[in-house]
């Protein structure tokens, strides 16, 4: 938790230093949060070419809002929401967001740096998981986000944050005993 | 492989499928001006005005030394422009806080730091014998160079000491008036607020408490006076900025008497009133606009340790009130009722409320002496507002009932397991301190080493809990009791 802490002061810091434009600071902005940004956008999009893209225009969003940021000691939640919106309006044009194909999600995964285990565990996260709890474990487990943030975020009680929280990573630690036998 | 591991590999798998985009990114992101650069323009001229001030301080003490040869023409000198009893002082009060003290001939005898700020703010100027006007342009220019007034923070409190009410009325409306000249000509709209400085024990032993000015404590007095009972404590308006206290000040109805506003504090730091009035309406109703609803207010107020927005307005006969986070514009709290209050009927008693709630639940009334039930009441827009919590038969109900016996809100839900209404606080502490222990990082917990604690009784998914929140150290937990099954969930974070 207390790199969590440290982490989140790094990025109000690269966010203040974006909206004063200093040099460094979208670099900086950008490895402190692009891990989070990308697997938040591929829970929504579940195709890793949709969830480059929003990763992108995440950031170039964040960099026109950086000057009206306020730090309310959550600039992860404000990067995601932006990430969140930039989903929404993605797929407002859709119906609903599509269903996340295994096979072609696997494929794409295939062209990316991440080995068979990494693509598991992608996998296991997208297609295991539902929906609550895939976001849940991407904003706490790759953003560092507290759970508490997270139901607020999501609009879900804490304690229902918790329960999934624990019971997506047990699918998930399920899974990769199974792969290491 | 454990939790912490688990995490780690997740975090490691999305790390390693990520494409790098920062070139792209970078190449749409034109370079900002840095702003040192953006506000040198700014500075100088505060720098300029506070320079000029400086000289113009140092001219009258050196100007001084000129006319006189000897070392006792310049004492004279002094006695007469910059010397003698002090007969009035004005207090500036932003963050940092200075005092001017005043001789009969409105001549500065001494400018004292009343913080560290304040000492800052003074550095090495020397203001013996200057002139009221001249102090108070470079102080104001001082504070304006250190940053310590803004756009996002352009509220001065000035106070006044004087037994005359003619000059703490000139004195009150000069400096007020040349505030806002000097502030302006840095673009910035200043809000003054003036009050005569009374000496009051109450106010001498608040300032002396908290290490703040005498003004600053008379004004915090006067809130605490203006609001609500409860509303606000102490402790947490010493905390506030001039600034903040000025916002809270727009939201109440203050005697003119006793203070006077020039201008209104700047909540450029804040989310804004038109994204707290839209984000009211949207969760009210998407697309809901201004024109849709009646007898729209906005107005800034500090709750529960934070600024918030408090938007109120009628919307299809129900009246909303909706608190937004200032610092983010986001929604913490929307409340309504229906309009139709009765001010010429009589309230009921407790007891009738009760009776209300027992026989919407279907309570028979032999069994209605042997339930527990928990009742908040509160008073809103004059009525009495009664919040019932109660089990019977399996089920827990809650209800919420206005004096008039009008039931706003129920809810029923079955109780899983065996319902267990007996714990009492002490209960409920021990029980989850008990869970809590067990975590080695937490070994060392006890009651006492614990503060501010919060329980709340609640059903989730039809299982009756208490949710409590409590800190420790710089921990803040949050808990779960299930009632029935007496087993603890809790979540321990670092407060920062």
């Amino acid at each position: 938790m207390s790199t969590y802490v440290s982490s989140r002061r790094k990025l109000d810091n690269a966010l203040y230093g974006v909206a004063n434009g200093e040099e460094g600071a979208l670099k900086a902005l950008y490895d402190l949060s692009a891990n989070a940004v990308y697997a938040y956008a591929l829970t929504f999009t579940g195709n890793v070419y949709d969830a480059q893209d929003v990763m992108q225009e995440t950031f170039i969003k964040a960099y026109e809002a950086a000057p009206s940021y306020v730090s309310a000691g959550k600039p992860m939640s404000w990067i995601l929401r932006i990430a969140k919106n930039l989903c929404y309006d993605k797929f407002r044009r859709q119906s609903r967001f599509v269903e996340i194909a295994d096979e072609r999600l696997n494929e794409q995964l295939s062209a990316t740096d991440a080995d068979p285990t990494d693509r598991l565990v992608i996998m296991s996260c997208l297609t295991e998981l539902d929906e609550d709890e895939r976001k849940i474990v991407v904003m706490h487990a790759v953003g560092g986000v507290k759970h508490r943030e997270i139901a607020a975020e999501l609009n879900i009680p804490l304690n229902t944050v918790l329960s999934k929280y624990r019971r997506a990573l047990a699918k998930l630690q399920q899974i990769l005993k199974g792969e290491q036998k | 492989m454990n939790k912490k591991q688990t995490e780690n590999k997740i975090a490691e798998s999305f790390a390693a499928a990520r494409p790098d985009v920062f070139d792209n990114v970078a190449a749409q992101c034109p370079d900002r001006v840095p702003a040192k650069t953006r506000k040198s323009n700014v500075t100088g001229w505060k720098f300029a005005t506070c320079a000029l001030a400086l000289v113009l301080v140092i001219a009258v003490v050196l100007g001084g030394v000129g006319y006189s040869t000897t070392k006792g023409a310049l004492n004279d000198l002094q006695a007469s422009i910059g010397g003698g009893k002090v007969t009035a002082s004005v207090t500036l009060d932003v963050n940092p806080s200075v005092a001017i003290r005043l001789n009969d001939n409105m001549r500065v005898v001494s400018v004292d730091a009343l913080n560290l700020d304040g000492k800052k703010i003074i550095g090495n100027m020397d203001f013996g014998g200057a002139q009221l006007e001249v102090t108070v342009n470079a102080l104001i220019g001082s504070m304006l160079r250190n940053g310590k007034l803004s756009e996002e923070a352009n509220s001065v409190l000035v106070s006044v000491e004087s037994s005359s009410q003619n000059i703490y009325e000139e004195l009150s409306k000069a400096v007020s008036d040349q505030i806002a000249v000097i502030l302006n000509e840095s673009n910035i709209q200043a809000g003054v607020v003036s009050q005569w400085l009374s000496d009051t024990s109450d106010t001498s032993s608040l300032a002396e408490q908290y290490g703040i000015s005498a003004g600053k404590a008379q004004l915090i007095n006067k809130i605490m006076q203006s609001a609500p009972a409860g509303k606000y404590t102490v402790e947490q308006l010493v905390s506030l900025k001039i600034n903040d206290l000025n916002l809270i000040l727009d939201g109440l109805d203050m005697p003119q008497d006793d203070l006077v506003q020039n201008g209104s504090a700047s909540d450029s730091k804040y989310a804004g009133r038109d994204a707290a009035i839209t984000a009211a309406l949207d969760i009210v109703k998407a697309g809901l606009t201004q024109n849709d609803v009646q007898r729209l207010t906005c107005k800034m107020d500090f709750d529960d340790g934070r600024m918030v927005y408090e938007v109120e307005f009628v919307y299809d006969q129900r009246e909303y009130e909706v608190e937004i986070n200032a610092a983010d514009g986001t929604v913490l709290s929307v409340e309504s009722e229906m309009q139709n209050v009765r001010p010429d009927q009589t309230e009921l008693d407790e007891e009738q409320i009760k009776d209300k709630a027992f026989n919407a639940a279907g309570v028979p009334s032999a069994d209605r002496d042997a339930i527990d039930v928990t009742v908040k009441r509160e008073r809103d827009d004059g009525v009495t507002e009664y919040e019932l919590k109660f089990s019977y038969n399996g089920k827990y109900y809650e209800f919420e009932i206005d004096g008039y016996g009008n039931v706003r809100s129920a809810s029923q839900k079955e109780i899983g397991g065996e319902y267990n209404s007996e714990l009492t606080r002490e209960q409920i502490q021990s029980k989850i301190l008990e869970a809590v222990v067990k975590d080695r990082r937490f070994a060392s917990v006890t009651l006492s080493t614990t503060y501010e604690w919060e329980i709340e009784m609640d059903v989730e998914r039809g299982r009756q809990v208490y949710e409590a929140e409590f800190k420790w150290g710089r921990y803040e937990f949050d808990c779960t009791l299930d009632a029935a099954s007496g087993s603890v969930t809790f979540e321990a974070e670092i407060d920062d």
